[in-house]
């Protein structure tokens, strides 16, 4: 026994991990990571958002308010090394647990993005919960300069912004790391990421205002922000071609991805244009596959409620405008759903797995078509089958 | 031979059975390497826990037929003194095998996923001393922790089957067996050769309270573990897709998908608690059914002095039997057709010669 107690003696201070330890006031957490081409041919550089602690909590009595953030960069051959090399630069060790974007520049992206995103697979401390974003027209590092005036937080502002876009107008996908491996590795889909654009604002000049008690009304100017929406396609891991909001949107149609959104439709009939809100829709993808004739029929169910429309009492029966409104809502679906079919096939990127759809439910016709499948996509003939239900007129009936 | 003193109720041979099943699953999970496609797991796992009756069954009706000895003895008594001890030394063998893996599983899954730079002799080591110092306090100690480890582990494997579902696509689990059932064959026996360490219940039997209860509890262990596995399957498909097969650690990266209402984050440390408690305790009772069943072989029954010793001994195999994650891996899937052959042989054998056995003393009556 006295052997027993001297062996956990022995044991117990190595029970406390001291070649792993971390303590808490060494480490500086990145909150996005931006991928770019390096300054040379086979480097890669990275821009990370490092979040200051200290400015986030805010100090008693500072005059100047201190951006809660730093940004740094750092170049490597890898991207591993490069952020091996921020080691030169940041006096604290950087921890990558609380990391939600992996950002890249438009030019890196499209020379294929697999070998950086292997290491947020790889690495303990990334997560495969990591979003993926796509900077369009700009680098990574450009889209990072940007700020939100009402989170101080870019990464929590940008994560905000995204999914409120996805789930409230439906202009955006929240894509993360995880979606983009499978996608890669599924039959029959192309994986896809976040578009995100940097959108300067007008520059500061002399505000009135701005000085007029000393500190306490000054207001951190904010020269550039980002706008999240859109869909980043890619064909394999590279990326080919960006969607715009109204294709996103298509495709979240397709997807039956969309939660709420708002539709503006044109009544030719009473010369003005309605707002309604869609609460929910659904879809379903069925292939159908007639002797070696591959056709998709894609039915989406969509329903609404009036928010911005009037008519004259007397001109026109509920009944009428009901079914005008829900016919027009059921068009633009129709429009919407079919642009971004367009634009995949323009692309030859199956993003709404098409493919992965005749897998799953005819695996043997699949294993036939999959070799031809890229032949096949762009000419592949999909009706969409749209029905549009007002639920409500709201508060009033006119 | 005296009755064992050492007693252990239904609930703790439910929880014993239910950490021998479950180690393997929360860490590592080799059924999954075996799969051609993901989607056909939860259904190679469903037909693995249900041909694991076939092991169960033989060995609860031996376990009845000879109520107060443990399969090392009756292997004597059935097939004489030397064959037995033959019979009796393989599974010892097994057990401690079944040790060193689990040693080498934990010192493989910490260095692995938690700590890289910390050298994994420290977790082999604390995790073997862990299971030895229990395993030396005899079953009912283990019985008791066991009990108490399983409500953990339990409720962190729902927590680790529900959580992740903001991630999760149903639509993962299509088609459903595509190429037909033969590519089932390898997943199922990998999956088999796990259920196949419940042998060791040969050695609890003697030992339960009411050795009647035997069926009914070593069912609900049967019904409790696989339900949990089938479960964690359809998880982990749903969430991963077509890359579930690239996860080293499949439990714990689902954990680290768990992300609800941006609030329940980062709680990856309760499947390494589950773990640990689930590890130590199936530890303990490998190396309290090796050192027992070694010591019987030798027509002792005083195993305590020899926990440590094999705890050692298993610690050194577990290093000299592993190199690396993607070796030990390949091994668990590769000898599991051998495994699988060998203890169904040794279940057959024994059954066979009670049957023989029988049939010559009722002749010999008349």
């Amino acid at each position: 026994m006295t052997i027993v107690s001297l062996l956990a003696l022995v044991l117990v201070p190595l029970c406390s991990g001291c070649w792993s330890r971390r303590e808490i006031q060494d480490l500086a957490f990145v909150t996005a990571l931006g991928v770019d081409k390096g300054p040379e041919d086979g480097t890669l550089k990275l821009t990370v958002h490092i979040a200051k602690p200290f400015a986030v909590a805010g100090g008693e009595g500072k005059k100047e308010p201190e951006k809660p953030f730093l940004v740094a960069t750092s170049i490597g051959s890898t991207s591993i090394e490069a952020t091996r090399n921020f080691v030169k630069k940041t006096p604290v060790r950087l921890d990558w647990t609380h990391n939600r974007f992996v950002l890249f520049g438009e030019s890196f992206a499209r020379e294929g993005i697999i070998d950086t995103l292997s290491i947020v697979g790889r690495d303990t401390q990334m997560r495969r919960s990591t979003l993926v974003i796509v900077a369009h027209n700009s680098t990574a590092e450009e889209l990072l300069q940007a700020e939100f005036e009402l989170e101080r937080i870019p990464a929590s502002g940008a994560e905000a912004i995204l999914t409120a876009s996805q789930q409230r107008l439906a202009t955006s996908v929240v894509c993360t790391v995880n979606d983009f491996m499978q996608a890669l590795q599924a039959e029959g889909i192309e994986p896809l990421g976040t578009r995100a654009q940097a959108v300067p604002l007008a520059p500061a000049g002399e505000k009135p205002g701005e000085t007029n008690i000393e500190g306490e009304l000054t207001r951190e100017e904010v020269a550039l922000t980002a706008e999240i929406a859109g869909i980043a396609v890619f064909k394999g891991d590279k990326l080919v071609g960006f969607m715009e909001d109204r294709e996103t949107r298509g495709y979240n149609w397709i997807g039956g991805q969309v939660r709420n959104t708002i539709m503006s439709l044109d009544l030719p009939q009473l010369d003005k244009t309605a707002g309604v809100e869609v609460i929910r829709a659904k879809s379903s993808i069925i292939p159908q596959i007639e002797s070696g004739n591959i056709e998709f029929k894609v039915r989406i169910d969509v329903q609404a409620i009036m928010q911005e429309v009037t008519w004259l009492p007397g001109s026109l029966a509920d009944e009428e405008a009901i079914a005008m409104i829900e016919q027009r809502a059921s068009a633009l679906i129709k429009e919407e759903a079919e642009s971004a079919l367009a634009k995949a096939q323009n692309l030859n990127a199956d993003v709404f797995g098409f493919g992965r759809e005749i897998y799953r439910r005819h695996p043997r016709e699949w294993a036939g078509i999959k070799e031809q499948w890229e032949e096949l996509f762009p000419f592949l003939n999909v009706q969409f089958e749209v029905t549009t239900k007002l639920r409500s007129p709201g508060m009033t009936r006119f | 031979m005296s009755m064992p003193s050492e007693k252990v109720n239904g609930a703790q041979l439910i929880s014993l059975i239910h950490m021998i099943r479950i180690v393997p699953v929360t860490i590592v999970f080799p059924t999954l390497l075996a799969v051609q496609m993901v989607q056909d797991l939860w259904i190679a796992t469903l037909a693995g826990a249900v041909l694991a009756l076939l092991i169960i069954i033989p060995l609860v009706f031996l376990g009845l037929k000879f109520p107060e000895q443990t399969v090392i003895q009756y292997s004597e008594t059935i097939l004489g003194n030397l064959p037995g001890k033959v019979v009796g030394l393989i599974l010892v063998i097994y057990w401690l095998k079944i040790a060193a893996d689990v040693i080498y599983a934990i010192g493989d899954a910490f260095t692995l996923a938690v700590m890289p730079e910390t050298p994994i002799w420290v977790f082999t080591t604390i995790i073997a001393f862990m299971g030895a110092y229990t395993a030396r306090h005899g079953l009912e100690v283990i019985g008791r922790i066991s009990f108490n480890f399983m409500a953990i582990v339990v409720l962190v494997g729902i927590m680790v089957i529900v959580l992740p579902f903001e991630a999760a696509k149903v639509k993962n689990l299509l088609p459903v067996l595509e190429n037909g059932l033969e590519p089932l064959i390898k997943p199922v026996l990998v999956n088999l050769s796990f259920w196949a360490q419940l042998v060791v219940i040969g050695m609890l039997l003697p030992h339960l309270n009411r050795i009647r209860d035997s069926v009914r509890f070593s069912g609900y262990a049967l019904l409790i573990t696989g339900t949990l596995i089938v479960l964690f399957s359809i998880t982990l498909t749903v969430v991963f897709g077509v890359t579930a097969k690239d996860l080293s650690l499949p439990a714990y990266s689902l954990v680290r998908m768990i992300r609800v209402a941006r609030f329940l984050e980062r709680i990856e440390i309760i499947i390494l608690i589950s773990w640990t408690l689930a590890a130590a305790a199936k530890l303990a009772l490998m190396l309290w059914a090796g050192s027992l069943g070694l010591v019987q072989i030798f027509g002792s029954s005083n195993y305590s002095a020899l926990v440590y010793p094999l705890g050692i001994v298993c610690i050194i195999a577990a290093h000299l039997l592993h190199d690396n994650h993607m070796e030990y891996m390949s091994t668990l899937v590769q000898s599991a057709p051998f495994i699988v052959v060998t203890v169904a042989a040794l279940i057959i054998i024994l059954a066979f010669g009670w049957l023989v056995r029988r049939g010559s003393d009722s002749t010999g009556g008349i």
